[in-house]
């Protein structure tokens, strides 16, 4: 991978560019989704972005020095390392990815939840520490099947995202796929999972303190979230072998964004569980598919 | 150990109130509510209005039930000055009040489901809340204080009772083929609300819990069957009574009296004598005095009522269904997770402009 | 329930009288506990009760019970402003008390505390007692802000 290709990937496709115009375009489509299904209208395809802006526009709080900069720099950091995850993702051939980047990846996604959580705390507020601590339950609720998912898909290969869908059979990864289609909603903080995000029980969780540019922060990183877990998802589950550079591409897209429709959808007809259903749920059914998944890679059936 | 407010401004709370709750964990250890950050003063207000002016008043004790709280006024009048009512007025008082119970019971089905976090049912309740606004606006001409009880009769009679007809038979429907299947086997909405917040026979006995919530503990009580006013005893409807005492019962109950209010509604509409809506110039009162009650929406409303023979009455005590099934959610808290605390004290559909007055 | 049985139950020598509105009592040394006692065992419901000021500026307590198709009503009175508890009996009463205190100052005797329901802590209670000639203007505008004060001049 030469620089000026990894300098593209970076910041135009799949980094920052894309990701910024995918993130808000994701989260609009789950917000129209989510109103058409209610009988609504729903807002306008640039609504998301105009959010950002205004929260941008705004005039944070004052707040003492060191707890506004750690307040700035949690977010700050969030987003960047968000955006690194969605920037390895090995779309293009030219960015085929290197040997371990699975690694890499999944630690750039933790990175966000678990500045989330420090930010719950460090806001000092009641309803931020409630939030951050069902926020880490969460962590470690759907982390098991997630990770021993990804472990079943990787167990052949040198642990590079462009080979795992390649490489795994195809049984082991409809079980893991399954199982990683499971905790996405919780990761997203969708229904029926959203529970570190509950307004009704405490209020905004962990971003509750959280105002203005700094929630714009904590916003964007959870745009790029989006993008980067729809398109690991959409990576794992197509294998694509000798294709064009452009179909890549599309089907990259495309599947990311389906699986933003059904996760709306999903997430429009139910309600949301309490924790510890929801903890039990993953350590349970989630875990149950994707260990059955990393017991067909061991057997090597 | 923690101390974590609950109010008195909460997104889960429609009105202010507060519920402060000591945890251990996410576990609800102890809880204190505190009332009367709504507090009018409307009971001594209305002994310094004439009884005209009193209606007025009276109305605007609650936001959702204002039809009963006239009703409830006029027939303490009337019981004390021994006026009758025409018989019309006593269904279309029936239309009234059961329309108003649709709108109260759709408007708690859908702050429910926004509590448990399902944000389409709510919407879907919304929406079929708004159709029975429709109704009432169509029949008093307002969407929230109806101005349409007056000592001796109604204000305004149904003229287009086919419309009501239309609305209703469409709110039952769509209640019988989604609401109630959605809400009783959806298997989140089922996780959410069965087993939380109980509450025992025993205890709504002692607390003298009223209406749903006391029909959810298997109390079998419901003043449209047991003390019938105005036209019940000629209607038939079912009362429904759940043994289990959860949150989850009272959602059954209260989808189910939707559909027994759709056909009281109907039959009312169907049986409604031709006549008279109201008695001539509003009676004078004599001296004496009255305690009367009714199944409101949320429960069994009193009114006691003393008159001293002038324009004014001597006192009016308002005792709402609210004041009655709001200590209850202190032992219904008790064990509970935090994260239940929200629904738990909305199951009782509590209503604190009623409770504080 | 049988209903009879109960009333004679309560007060064998009692006055009953069946209003439209229910069974009514006068019945001023009614032993309040021992009544509350009684409809506790029975699953008698505390409905409400009722403080209304009587003219000679004693304060009548209406207790109701329900009892099926009628609300029982017994009527007593407060002396010097003090009538027993019956809250540690049933719950119900609880609330009502308190809020009977807020507005004619009443003491329930045996009560560790009677926090203000309606009122705010640093309120003095009886709200409606202190009161009781305010208001009365023909004038609504009058009515609705002058006089209106509590005892430390805070207007309300």
């Amino acid at each position: 991978m030469t620089a000026s290709f990894g300098a593209i990937q970076l910041l135009v496709f799949p980094g920052l560019l894309y990701a910024f115009v995918a993130g808000f375009f994701m989260e609009w489509l789950q917000r129209k989704i989510n109103a058409r299904l209610q009988g609504r209208i729903g807002p306008p395809f640039y609504q998301p972005f105009f959010d950002f802006v205004k929260l941008l526009g705004k005039k944070p709080i004052p707040r003492p020095p060191l707890q506004g900069f750690i307040m700035t720099a949690l977010p700050a950091v969030s987003v960047v390392a968000t955006l690194g995850a969605v920037a390895i993702l090995p779309v293009l051939s030219t960015g085929i990815g290197f040997s371990g980047d699975v690694i890499l990846l999944v630690s750039l996604i933790e990175v966000g939840p678990l500045l989330a959580v420090l930010g719950g705390f460090a806001s000092r507020s009641l309803w931020g520490g409630l939030g951050a601590s069902r926020e880490a339950v969460m962590t470690a609720a759907y982390n098991l099947p997630f990770l021993t998912a990804l472990i079943a898909l990787a167990w052949n290969s040198d642990l590079s995202i462009g080979l795992l869908a390649t490489t795994a059979p195809w049984h082991v990864r409809l079980l893991a796929m399954a199982a990683i289609l499971l905790c996405l909603p919780a990761k997203l903080h969708l229904n029926p999972f959203s529970i570190s995000s509950a307004e009704q029980e405490i209020y905004a969780g962990a971003t509750t303190e959280y105002d203005g540019p700094r929630l714009a922060l904590w916003e964007l990183a959870h745009s790029f979230e989006w993008v980067a877990l729809t398109g690991l998802f959409a990576l794992l589950s197509v294998p694509m072998v000798g294709v064009a550079d452009l179909w890549r591409v599309l089907i990259f897209v495309g599947v990311s964004l389906a699986v933003v429709v059904v996760l709306s959808v999903a997430a429009a007809s139910t309600a949301r569980l309490k924790l510890a259903q929801t903890a039990r749920w993953f350590w349970l059914w989630g875990f149950l598919l994707a260990l059955s998944a990393l017991g067909l890679a061991l057997a090597g059936i | 150990m923690s101390k974590i407010p609950l109010g008195p401004f909460h997104p889960a709370l429609e009105e202010p109130y507060k519920i402060e709750v000591t945890c251990t964990g996410e576990t609800i250890t102890d809880a204190e509510i505190t009332v009367g950050f709504n507090f009018r003063g409307i009971e001594w207000l209305a002994e310094r209005k004439n009884y005209t002016q009193g209606i007025a008043l009276l109305e605007r004790v609650c936001g959702i039930c204002s039809n009963v709280h006239t009703m409830m006024f006029c027939r303490a009048v009337e019981s004390i000055g021994a006026i009758e009512v025409p018989e019309r007025a006593k269904y279309i008082r029936v239309v009234m009040a059961e329309a108003e119970r649709l709108h109260s019971h759709l408007l708690w089905a859908g702050v429910a489901c926004n509590l448990i976090g399902f944000e389409t049912l709510f919407m879907t309740c919304f929406s079929l809340r708004e159709q029975v606004m429709d109704v009432l606006e169509g029949i008093s001409g307002n969407r929230v204080n109806y101005a349409m009880n007056r000592p001796g009769g109604v204000n305004r009679d149904i003229t287009d009772p086919a419309s009501v007809l239309a609305a209703i038979r469409t709110i039952a429907d769509v209640t019988t083929k989604q609401l109630i299947p959605v809400l009783t086997t959806d298997p989140t909405v089922r996780a959410r609300c069965a087993g939380v917040g109980i509450l025992t026979r025993e205890d709504a006995i002692a607390y003298g819990a009223v209406g749903p919530m006391a029909r959810a503990s298997g109390i079998d009580i419901d003043l449209r069957k047991s003390a019938p006013y105005e036209a019940y005893d000629q209607l038939s409807f079912d009362v429904p009574v759940r043994q289990e005492g959860d949150v989850f019962a009272r959602i059954v109950i209260r989808a189910l009296e939707i559909l027994e209010s759709c056909k009281l509604i109907e039959q009312a509409i169907e049986m409604m004598p031709v006549g008279p809506i109201a008695g001539g110039l509003f009676p004078t009162v004599p001296e004496g005095e009255a305690c009367v009650r009714i199944e409101a929406p949320r429960g069994e409303v009193i009114y006691y009522m003393a008159s001293n023979g002038t324009d004014m009455p001597a006192r009016v005590r308002v005792r709402t269904p609210t004041f009655a099934n709001m200590p209850t959610a202190r032992v219904m808290a008790l064990g509970q997770g935090l994260s239940d605390l929200a629904l738990i004290q909305a199951s009782i559909d509590p209503c604190y402009s009623c409770t504080d007055r | 329930m049988d209903v009879n049985a109960l009333l004679l139950e309560l007060n064998p020598q009692g006055a009953y009288e069946l209003r439209r509105d229910g069974y009514w009592l006068v019945w001023p040394e009614v032993d309040v506990r021992a009544m509350a006692r009684l409809m506790r065992s029975r699953e008698v419901r505390l409905a409400t009760m009722t403080g209304t000021p009587a003219a000679d500026g004693s304060l009548r307590v209406i207790y109701h019970w329900d009892v099926g198709a009628y609300l029982l009503n017994v009527e007593t009175t407060a002396t010097d402003g003090r009538l027993a508890t019956i809250a540690d009996i049933l719950p119900a009463a609880d609330w009502i008390e308190r809020e009977i205190r807020d507005y004619y100052a009443t003491e329930f005797v045996g009560r560790e505390t009677t926090a203000p329901l309606m009122l705010r802590d640093t309120d003095a209670p009886g709200l409606f007692s202190r009161t009781s000639d305010v208001g009365h203007q023909t004038d609504p505008a009058e009515t609705s802000r002058t006089t209106l004060a509590t005892k430390d001049g805070e207007s309300r």
